[in-house]
């Protein structure tokens, strides 16, 4: 076939045993940066109406994490490439940062853990498995990012152990509800339309009228 | 069973095609063409819509197979001369979706980078590029600021800036006035005369027939009917024009006997901005509207008619003067029609709530009307473009109201959807409703319109009959009616993206290399995890603060204005502490409602509440002091991030701001079907689908645009595989930043 691109050397490539899945296709990356940078937005909203809202207890403000990190969630499940939600946490806190964030550079920092998180998960699947559980399994595994970040930066090793546990858990069930299920939903409605034929993700999901 | 050729060195064909399909999925876009391209031939491609225009064109240049995806049968050869990278201009509807950088220059050298051009030749190229299209622009102006018409001339200044063998333009003046539209037609002709092969895609093809000398017809299911010369086919084939779609009768249409009916709108003086601070979009505008009516405002591109249209509708308020409607209400179609759809099937669409397998005749009718019928059970996003707008109009105009306002309903429509558009607008306003639609096809104001108001700047400049306008070559001239008028080239001059001042620019922290400050930064603000005590975490937030106010090229008082708002949050994570750390059993706790506040727990949230200023004050001195396109360039040329990603990321950032102004406009749309449809907890995720389906389909756009103009291969996947337009900025005080940063937020911690 003619203008194919060739293989070349990419980042992650080595993680996987599978050579379908290697292959980032230009829309696959323009794709993830317009869905992270989007859901950069969501997250600096999401900043400060956490503000807003009078939870000034720590693992009650745990459910609220989740959605911090939804495009590492909806970004993998649609594209289906190894790195995904490590680049879409990245873009995705990276825009959160510079659009004025009260988390600062940490906005960004704390997106590349998150992502490192979600990676792991969809890693585990060998990046294969793209089943709802699984989303939810992944997005939950980006609480743990989330976790070891707040325990150096935002004074988590301070609480006493009942709250670290209480927080962990709660971040890991936020995690899987906010990013992993409500990816999950946005993809499968978006699926239905029809928009995402030419993704690997999109394939999976039937379009209406099609039958 | 496909196979594509790449034909011998020198061939007499450009491409040929020998008994080809095309397959995307389950449609078929192209059947079994026959047909050689000859060098030189210049052609000129029409088909009703769906025919496979486009997919003819990429397949001929090598986009199809391999850029968009797609089964191929048959015989493909290309001449070897389409394999050099640039050998292919390609230029495409949408001028926004086929840019990938910010700034005007930046976007010619894009094509050049990928071609490896030298460096220290770029300017030179980039403003011969300029030139041959006739573009007098600063390079450095934000493409996003220039009027539709000169981002079209931009897009084939940077397809041209690659002397291509081969230029394709595919409809590139569907979104332009019409002044615009021969600005574009006569630049091409232009180009025509340099030797350049060039086939164009057009629906408003009228323009072209004496410049283009050659003309393939593909009929609707996407096989190639006939081609010969231009002028020819048109004479010989106006039957099977007529059949396919392409052209409609003339019609006589009595417009003399419109009744007019009573007033259903009077608008008084009226003036409407967007935002408190912003301009007014229109003003002083005085009208009576009447049932019977069927109105078209007409203007150029942002001369305020879609605004007019909204003010009308009700969905915003004047900001002066006064509206008075009638009771029955007002139905909006917006310019988008994804806006407004809220139902996951086209029938329940149509009916305008869900209706099961049970169909009423009333939809069953309007989808056999508006040639439906076999979309029923889909997603309207799934549509066509063409059947999305059918879609919304059909589900507009069943509503009973007494006036209609719909923003160009008959945008890049086919002759006969056209047609079945404004007959069902017709049949409304016969029914002594008054029907206001903006457009710029003249054709369809002369043939449907019983008056027209034109717009300029916001101002009304004309209201009368269509034969009355046709006298009026000074306001044709203003409303960009008809060509030859000069154009305004900027549009705008609100910047999307937050340019640094060259105070900033010329700063010692602004001139240093993106990537490398970013990565010091990183570093240092990383180690603020190990401060413990106050001692360490107030120098660390303090060194940020002093490099923003004396190496940064900010005033002290921006610098407050930025980070004064975030002592809140600090506040908020001191109280957390306050409230939750953990003590040792003998330290003194006060009791506080059912909070136990403690003073170590106090002084920790004041170490996390610095530190956390120090992560924000770090985070302002490197966005206040980094461009965009300089960071992503720096991290593939410095730190060999691929191509690819670094590019792809920032064409997909690019959009960020435009997404801001479609938000803005959905929230709208749904104002007005909301209120019809309810509110619920699932209308979350369906709310989020038009700007994610938008998002998707424009990432495919963009990607394609980036790979028709040579970002394949090395120049893609390598950091060494390209030239970079922006001269290397790496130097000595790149490293001695970030000694002294990191060296003295270790010292902070050290003591």
């Amino acid at each position: 076939m003619l203008n194919r691109i060739p293989l070349g050397p990419r980042p992650a490539a080595f993680l996987i045993g599978e050579v379908r899945a290697v292959q980032w296709k230009m829309r696959d990356i323009v794709l993830t940066a317009i869905f992270s940078a989007l859901s950069g937005a969501i997250y600096l909203g999401w900043d400060f109406l956490f503000k807003a809202v009078p939870v000034a207890n720590p693992v009650a403000a745990a459910a609220f994490n989740g959605l911090w990190w939804i495009a590492g969630g909806i970004v993998p499940y649609v594209i289906r490439r190894p790195g995904a939600a490590l680049l879409a946490e990245s873009i995705g806190g990276f825009v959160e940062f510079a659009l004025g964030s009260p988390y600062g550079i940490q906005a960004f920092t704390i997106g590349i853990a998150q992502g490192l998180g979600i990676e792991m998960g969809f890693m585990l699947g060998r990046y294969r498995r793209y089943s709802p559980l699984w989303v939810m399994f992944s997005c939950a595994l980006g609480g743990i990012g989330n976790y070891v970040y707040s325990y150096f930066y935002y004074g988590v090793n301070q609480y006493t152990a009942a709250i670290q546990l209480g927080y962990i858990v709660v971040t890991m069930l936020s995690g899987a509800v906010l990013a992993g299920l409500l990816s999950w939903l946005i993809a499968r409605a978006l699926g239905r339309t029809g928009v995402l034929n030419n993704f690997q993700g999109g394939r999976d999901i039937q379009p209406r009228g099609s039958a | 069973m496909m196979a594509v050729k790449v034909g011998p060195l020198q061939s007499d064909s450009v491409a040929s095609f020998r008994d080809v399909s095309v397959d995307f999925g389950p449609d078929r876009a192209l059947s079994r063409v026959n047909w050689d391209w000859r060098w030189g031939e210049s052609v000129l491609v029409v088909g009703p819509s769906g025919a496979g225009k486009s997919t003819l064109a990429m397949l001929a240049t090598g986009l199809v197979p391999g850029s968009v995806e797609a089964q191929v049968l048959g015989q493909v050869v290309r001449d070897k001369r389409l394999s050099r990278p640039g050998a292919v201009g390609y230029v495409f509807q949408d001028a926004d979706s086929q840019f990938c950088q910010i700034r005007a220059g930046e976007e010619v050298a894009f094509g050049l980078e990928n071609t490896l051009v030298d460096s220290d030749r770029m300017d030179d190229a980039v403003r011969d590029a300029l030139t041959t299209v006739g573009l007098a622009i600063d390079p450095h102006l934000e493409h996003s600021m220039l009027s539709g018409g000169t981002k079209q001339k931009l897009a084939l200044a940077c397809a041209m800036a690659l002397k291509p063998d081969v230029l394709i333009l595919d409809e590139p003046t569907a979104n332009l006035d019409p002044a615009s539209t021969h600005a574009v037609f006569s630049q091409v002709q232009d180009l025509l005369e340099t030797g350049v092969t060039v086939m164009v895609i057009e629906h408003k093809y009228e323009a072209l027939v004496d410049r283009i000398p050659w003309m393939v017809l593909l009929d609707r299911n996407g096989s190639i009917y006939r081609t010969g010369p231009t002028l020819k086919l048109l004479n010989q084939e106006r039957d099977w024009m007529l059949s396919q779609g392409l052209i409609v009768p003339p019609r006589m249409r009595d417009r003399t006997r419109v009744s007019l009916g009573r007033p259903v709108l009077q608008l008084d003086d009226v003036a409407a901005r967007y935002t408190r601070k912003a301009p007014d979009a229109i003003q002083n505008v005085s009208l009576a509207i009447h049932g019977g009516e069927l109105v078209a405002l007409v203007g150029a591109n942002g001369a305020g008619k879609s605004t007019l249209l909204k003010v009308m509708a009700g969905l915003m308020s004047p900001s002066r003067g006064s509206l008075v409607g009638d009771s029955k209400g007002v139905a909006m179609g917006f310019q988008n029609p994804e806006h407004q759809f809220v139902f996951e099937r086209v029938v329940d669409e149509l009916a305008n709530r869900y209706v099961g397998n049970e169909r009423p005749d009333s939809v069953s009718d309007l989808l056999e009307e508006f040639r439906l019928g076999t979309e029923a059970e889909k997603s309207p996003y799934a549509l066509s473009q063409g059947q999305k707008r059918r879609l919304s109009v059909a589900v507009m105009v069943q509503q009973d109201r007494s006036v209609y306002c719909l923003d160009e309903p008959t945008f890049g429509q086919d002759a006969a959807t056209r047609e079945t558009i404004m007959t069902r607008l017709a049949f409304r306003q016969e029914q002594g409703a008054a029907v206001i639609i903006s457009t710029h096809d003249l054709d369809l104001v002369e043939n449907w319109a019983s008056r027209v108001i034109a717009l300029d700047e916001g101002e009304l400049v004309f209201d009368g009959s269509f034969q009355d306008l046709k006298q009026r070559p000074d306001v044709l001239a203003r409303c960009r009616l008809i060509g030859g008028g000069a154009e305004g080239t900027v549009k705008s001059t609100k910047s999307r993206f937050a340019i640094p001042s060259d105070a900033v620019k010329n700063s010692a922290v602004g001139r240093l290399n993106p990537a490398f400050k970013l990565f010091s930064i990183l570093v240092a603000a990383g180690f603020t995890a190990f401060a413990h005590r106050l001692s360490q975490a107030i120098p660390l937030a303090v060194l940020p603060i002093m490099l923003l106010i004396f190496f940064s090229g900010l005033t002290v008082g921006r610098v407050t204005k930025r980070l004064l708002p975030f002592v809140v949050f600090f506040a908020m994570y001191t109280w957390m502490m306050t409230a939750y750390a953990a003590v040792g059993p003998h330290t003194p706790v006060v009791h506080f409602l059912w909070y136990r506040l403690s003073y170590p727990g106090f002084m920790k949230g004041l170490v996390l509440g610095f530190r956390m200023l120090a992560a924000v004050a770090f985070g302002l001195l490197f966005v206040s002091t980094v461009d965009l396109v300089q960071l992503v360039k720096s991290l593939s040329r410095n730190f060999r991030v691929p191509p690819r990603f670094a590019y792809g990321t920032l064409a997909g950032l690019r959009f960020f701001p435009q997404f801001q102004e479609e938000w803005a406009k959905l929230r709208m749309a749904r104002k007005v079907r909301g209120r019809e449809v309810g509110w619920s907890l699932g209308r979350v995720v369906t709310y989020a689908l038009p700007l994610l389906s938008d998002a998707v389909r424009l990432s495919e756009r963009v990607a394609i645009a980036m790979e028709a103009r040579g970002f394949v291969g090395e120049a893609a996947l390598r950091s060494t595989g390209r030239t970079y337009y922006h001269p290397s900025s790496r130097g000595p005080r790149d490293l001695i930043f970030g000694i002294v940063v990191v060296g003295l937020t270790v010292l902070a911690l050290w003591h």
